[in-house]
């Protein structure tokens, strides 16, 4: 197992990768993107999930979507470290290159067209089911936006993966508790969110989506499971998490970084090698 | 032998199922005779996922991406309409083998009124890339979209129809990869339809020959995204005249035609005749409906008294 101190330098790292390319691509996503750095990593770099980076439709590999598609950069940034693509793909994001804004299934790692919330936990409750049907033991992972959860079909997915008991199915909400124009408790309150997975029949387990050791030891809990209900991971985030100027700040849901943010911005994430 | 174009389609899909344990079946609490059969001998393939459209469609995705072939069933307006963008992203931009099954064609549903009218869905979905078409007619046309949807394993919207009607096409005749049926043949109108309207135009077809004065050719264009292909271009290209006639708000297949006609210069003027772009709110069967909706058989003879004048 990678341990906390190695992940969490890989994380700075691919914060640093997340900002050059938004930054090279003009602007981009970036608040949601550094929310599920840690969560990414914690999953991908700690092989909690199985893959095969040489041949990304392994039919053995764990499915990971990646529902909140705006964060798209977060997970290109992941797989070019692993060596899906080449790293070079992430200076080309929005000109033309393999990567745009929004992940899409050309992508090699990626695994469904995203970008529409609301879609990644009933195509994921599918998968879980015929992972059921067929007697395979891989898991299926949703990630999503909290603000995402807004949309009626996450719910009508949270009713059919519990009745169902899609045990090998684990939702995580990216908890920052901030869509585009602010509070998600100003706007549209989702408090208590806990209970609600709860009454829906979800196994609910709260986690800091910053605290790597916390991170593995729930997947850990999550791959661990043969029977019952689905997982519902919510991971308390910080949107921006690693930029101060950035953090708890809605306007950096999206947004574009002129060289001054970007120089102070890099200074804090530890630069060691130096501009763009 | 007169059977219910809903248990044409489900007697075949369950011996197919019964051969090809990838097959699996979702339904959004609707159902059919046949379909008993499905839930009673598979029942693990078997699923009525509730009333939730969405939900049941990007299932449908997740299963079909892990390897299963997928049938998801329910109400037009509400497989169409409700789960345009699951049907886009999820099914059609994956090209995953999702089968929507799509009940109440047109005015089906006629005493249920507008929000169970299947009047939008053709042209809603003849908008999705990758999504092909299948649009039964007859109990012949119907059986063979079962299987074929099956060995294709692309992405499908069918509709099916409920209620009894008679063979359309003699089943050796019937070619699924044309995606057209030539009901009648050697005029030089071309009357082209969809869906199960065309037994209307069959009963008008003295009356609207003895309008025109002249033969008509009968098209039903069962897959209406095969349309661009050349065997019908070429019934096109020597047409005098051409109509179109379907139990569908405009932008359907009349569009379609319009499309290929204009891009490809083709002389014959085009006459489309469809539902009116307005709320039917009229109480009664099937055909009451297709009379209000100026869609039955007289109506349509009456729209080909005047063939040359575009401006009705």
């Amino acid at each position: 197992m990678t341990d906390s101190i190695e992940l969490q330098e890989t994380a700075r790292r691919i914060r640093i990768d997340i900002l050059r390319a938004i930054h090279k691509a003009g602007k981009g996503h970036i608040g949601g993107a550094y929310s599920i750095v840690d969560i990414l990593v914690s999953l991908f770099h700690a092989r909690v999930l199985a893959f095969d980076v040489k041949n990304p439709s392994w039919d053995g590999r764990d499915r990971f979507l990646l529902s909140k598609g705006h964060a798209g950069i977060a997970l290109y940034a992941v797989l070019a470290d692993l060596g899906f693509f080449p790293r070079d793909e992430l200076h080309r994001l929005n000109q033309g290159g393999l990567l745009g804004e929004h992940p899409d299934p050309r992508i090699p790692g990626v695994e469904f067209i995203s970008g529409s919330l609301g879609h990644g936990l009933p195509v994921g409750s599918g998968m879980a089911l015929a992972d059921r049907m067929d007697g395979k033991d891989r898991k299926t992972v949703v990630l999503m936006g909290d603000g995402e959860c807004y949309e009626g079909s996450v719910w009508e997915a949270a009713l059919f993966a519990a009745h169902h008991g899609l045990h090998n199915l684990c939702a995580i909400v990216d908890r920052n508790g901030l869509i585009t124009h602010g509070s998600t408790e100003d706007i549209n309150r989702l408090e208590p969110f806990a209970d609600k997975w709860l009454a829906f029949g979800w196994d609910v387990r709260l986690v800091d989506a910053h605290d790597l050791s916390a991170l593995g030891e729930t997947w850990r809990y999550h791959f661990a499971k043969t029977g019952g209900r689905p997982t519902m991971v919510i991971a308390r985030s910080v949107k921006g998490k690693g930029v101060s100027f950035m953090q708890n700040e809605a306007k950096w849901h999206h947004g574009a970084i002129d060289h001054a943010r970007f120089i102070s911005a890099m200074a804090e994430l530890g630069n060691r090698s130096g501009g763009a | 032998m007169n059977v219910d174009m809903r248990d044409a389609f489900f007697e075949r899909l369950v011996q197919v199922a019964k051969d090809d344990a990838r097959i699996v079946f979702l339904s959004a609490d609707h159902g059919a005779f046949a379909l008993q059969e499905f839930e009673k001998s598979m029942p693990e393939r078997y699923i009525n996922i509730g009333i939730s459209e969405q939900n049941m469609i990007g299932v449908a995705a997740g299963l079909a991406a892990s390897g299963k072939i997928v049938f998801a069933y329910g109400i037009s307006p509400f497989v169409s309409l409700r789960v345009m963008e699951q049907l886009t992203l999820d099914v059609a931009a994956m090209q995953l083998p999702v089968n929507v099954v799509s009940v109440g064609a047109g005015f089906t549903y006629s005493t249920d009124g507008p929000t169970h009218h299947g009047l939008q869905d053709l042209p809603a979905v003849l908008t999705i890339p990758g999504l092909a078409i299948l649009n039964s007619s007859d109990p012949v046309n119907t059986r063979v979209f079962a299987e074929h949807v099956v060995d294709s394993r692309q992405p499908h919207y069918i509709r099916i129809e409920k209620g009894v009607f008679p063979t359309l096409e003699l089943a050796e005749n019937f070619d699924v990869e044309k995606g057209f049926s030539v009901a009648r043949s050697g005029g030089s109108v071309l009357l082209i339809s969809t869906g199960s309207i065309v037994h209307e135009i069959v009963r008008a077809l003295p009356e609207i020959e003895e309008s025109l004065g002249d033969r008509v050719t009968l098209i039903d264009l069962f897959a209406p995204c095969k349309a661009g292909e050349e065997p019908l271009r070429a019934y096109l290209r020597e047409a005098t005249a051409v109509y179109t006639v379907e139990e569908s708000y405009a932008r359907g297949i009349a569009s379609v035609m319009g499309e290929i006609i204009a891009s490809n210069g083709f002389r014959a003027p085009l006459k489309a005749i469809h539902a009116a772009p307005s709320y039917h709110y009229a109480s009664g069967d099937r055909d009451h409906l297709r009379k209000t909706g100026h869609l039955d058989a007289n109506s349509i003879v009456a729209r080909f008294r005047a063939p040359h004048d575009l401006s009705r």
